[in-house]
């Protein structure tokens, strides 16, 4: 599974990372619970207004991930 | 018309393709241009503010942007062009030009638009300086001055 990170997450944990996925999946919840453990995000992916994007839609802990996904996750974004 | 662009960019030139491109029709232009204070909110010096954008999506939200606010404003053009990447004291950030047949559908449009582009423009921003960098989020005035406009 590939993870992009944005803004201030992309400071903390680089703009992308590939994981080992399961092959039976996981859900969003899982892999937030992973990035806390393996990279110390746990709080910053839990911060104010952080989303979860997954192709063109924004998604909620209980989406499903195969593995085959590019996951986003989103600080609040600021234009100009 | 719409784009991101990573450079600085010429608004006076901007200026001129935008108004002779402007009908007949239109009896009113508004611009606005955002620039890039060399002073962060507490007054001290920055050295530059850093837009990171998205690859898609940062060009695709400025588009659904200005065509959400041209669906409330009845303008004959508008335009906006932002930044993205590092930009200097002085430098432009964002232009935004309307068109329209009466004055206050060209002020709101612009004014609408900046309101949007504020609050939901896909970019991530931080300023830079000599006391460090820090992550911009939108502040409450901006979400406030956003919730004027209808969705």
């Amino acid at each position: 599974m590939r993870v992009r990170f944005f803004g201030l997450l992309a400071d903390l944990a680089g703009r992308e990372r590939a994981l080992d996925w399961p092959g039976e999946g996981g859900t969003v919840a899982a892999l937030i619970e992973r990035l806390g453990a393996e990279a110390g995000l746990g709080a910053a992916l839990a911060g104010p207004g952080v989303r979860t994007c997954v192709g063109r839609d924004f998604v909620g802990p209980e989406q499903w991930l195969a593995g085959d996904e590019i996951v986003e996750f989103w600080p609040p974004v600021s234009g100009g | 018309m719409t784009e991101l662009v990573l450079t600085p960019f010429d608004e006076a030139a901007l200026y001129r393709a935008f108004v002779a491109a402007v009908p007949a029709t239109s009896g009113a232009v508004v611009s606005f241009t955002g620039r890039m204070r060399g002073a962060d909110a507490e007054g001290a010096a920055l050295e530059r503010l850093v837009l990171e954008h998205h690859p898609e999506r940062t060009a695709e939200s400025l588009r659904e942007l200005a065509e959400r606010t041209a669906a409330h404003c009845p303008v004959d053009l508008l335009q906006v062009i932002h930044r993205a990447g590092a930009v200097a004291p002085g430098e432009a950030i964002v232009w935004v030009a309307a068109a329209a047949a009466h004055r206050r559908a060209a002020f709101d449009a612009v004014d609408q638009l900046m309101d949007r582009l504020k609050t939901e423009a896909v970019l991530w921003k931080r300023e830079e300086g000599p006391r460090g960098r820090r992550w911009i989020e939108p502040c409450a005035g901006d979400h406030s001055d956003r919730a004027r406009w209808e969705d």
